[in-house]
């Protein structure tokens, strides 16, 4: 993973006069709009509750990363790559809270011991690859049964938003494990193994 | 953490393979939904419902007949301006259509075009040219289902906008991969802006059950090139989603 901002890829499109124009859309993607979510929460019945049930997923996660970091099995690479998704859980968590508007809720205790027992027995880096791959591809799965699940759009667009990124971890974790490609590039994003409520409770 | 590289020609090749299998039925599926077969269970295949229902978006084009010739009678040359459709379920889904089809064809262009000498970047371009079909084909019936008639031209805006101009550009592998990231991003960019526009829940699912994927592509072109950044947002990046204008 390279840091620079040296956008090579951008002086095609020069001239091309469309990037300008893209930003402008008449949807108001949720992840900009996180201040207004804070302030106008107006989230009530199951796509509050989903929410909830997000923010708490997103800070176990936060948790799962820490203890794959502190295994110290991953090498430089990525261990720098492991914090980084993690500092992404933790920034989705914030976002799930300002869309709930409720900060209340805390880590998924029961998610975090499941995985907690998965990375304690993964004893070598493949083996820890396939427990982080397998949260991310289920993380992925989870929002996108939550953007056929919400009511209200903008917790639809926060879900979507999300899974852009979710899905990215996967592939990346997946083709560095040197997985079979279907694995991390189908066809279609499933919402096969999604995480649920009934499977890890949301605890308030 | 880097993409791994081993064995992924081969594993492209073979992905290749297995979803050509694996799509057959859907296929099968695709044909039903687009011929009405009455008897077919569509919302099971699709995850999408509901009719064509019109959203009033602030986006709108103002649609208020307005004089294209001077009414004064003078002859100096004139302008029309072709509104954009009317933004609603049907339109989105015929501009999904529309990004696909281009991007489809702009991958064809690339394996063909001889410039794409990396086995990994050949494989992984025919792979990414056979999903986009797929989803051209799922958008396709998801038009019909909504009620609308499928788009079956490559996006005419995106196309002249980005592709035409940025193809004579175009001198070697690192070029292509670039082009290929921009529709990428475009794409993923778009079905993201997509989501709160649709009016069911079930059509956010669908727009994202492939936006999610050409996300996977993104970063899996994005780790080609060195210089770029991985993950330069924790959220999906929309700077790159089309505008009204592109609509079809």
């Amino acid at each position: 993973m390279t840091s620079s901002t040296d956008p090579s890829r951008r002086h095609l499109l020069v001239g091309a006069g469309v990037g300008a124009a893209a930003v402008a859309i008449g949807a108001v993607p949720v992840l900009s709009g996180v201040a207004h979510a804070q302030s106008v929460s107006n989230l009530s019945g199951p796509d509050l509750q989903l929410t909830l049930f997000h923010r708490s997923i997103e800070l176990a996660f936060v948790e799962i990363y820490g203890m794959a970091i502190d295994k110290k099995l991953l090498d430089a690479d990525e261990t720098k790559s492991a914090a980084l998704f993690q500092s992404h859980h933790n920034e989705h968590a914030v976002a799930a809270g300002a869309l709930a508007g409720i900060g209340a809720v805390g880590t998924n205790g029961q998610m975090v011991n499941t995985y907690a027992g998965r990375i304690r027995v993964a004893n070598t880096v493949d083996a820890l690859l396939d427990v982080l791959f397998d949260l991310e591809t289920r993380a992925s799965s989870t929002y996108l049964l939550a953007c056929g699940t919400y009511e209200v759009p903008r917790a639809a667009s926060f879900a979507s938003a999300v899974l852009s990124v979710e899905a990215q971890h996967a592939t990346v974790i997946g083709s560095a494990r040197g997985l079979p490609v279907g694995a991390f590039m189908p066809a279609f994003e499933s919402i096969v193994g999604a995480y649920t409520p009934a499977e890890f409770p949301v605890l308030t | 953490m880097r993409v791994g590289r081993d064995e992924l020609r081969r594993q492209m090749r073979e992905a290749r393979v297995e979803q050509r299998e694996s799509m057959g039925p859907f296929r099968d599926a695709m044909m039903r939904v687009a011929s009405g077969d009455p008897g077919f269970n569509r919302r099971g295949l699709l995850i999408a419902g509901g009719g064509l229902m019109a959203m009033a978006l602030a986006a709108c084009a103002d649609h208020t007949p307005k004089p294209q010739v001077d009414q004064g009678g003078a002859t100096a040359p004139t302008t029309v301006t072709i509104a954009p459709p009317p933004v609603n379920d049907v339109t989105l889904l015929r501009t999904a259509s529309s990004i696909e089809i281009l991007a489809v064809q702009t991958y064809q262009e690339a394996i063909d075009s001889g410039l794409l000498t990396t086995p990994e970047f050949v494989e992984a371009a025919k792979l990414f040219r056979d999903q986009h079909d797929e989803h051209a084909k799922l958008f396709a019936a998801a038009t019909t289902e909504a009620g609308g008639e499928p788009y079956t031209e490559p996006n005419p805006h995106i196309k002249l906008e980005v592709v035409d101009t940025i193809l004579p550009s175009v001198e070697n592998e690192l070029d292509v991969v670039n082009l290929a990231l921009e529709l990428e991003d475009t794409a993923g960019g778009t079905y993201q802006v997509f989501v709160p526009m649709f009016t069911t829940p079930e059509l956010r699912q669908t727009i994202q059950s492939v936006g999610a994927v050409e996300r996977r592509h993104a970063v899996i072109l994005t780790s080609a090139l060195p210089e770029e950044e991985l993950f330069p947002s924790p959220f999906g990046n929309v700077t790159l989603a089309v505008s009204a204008a592109s609509y079809v």
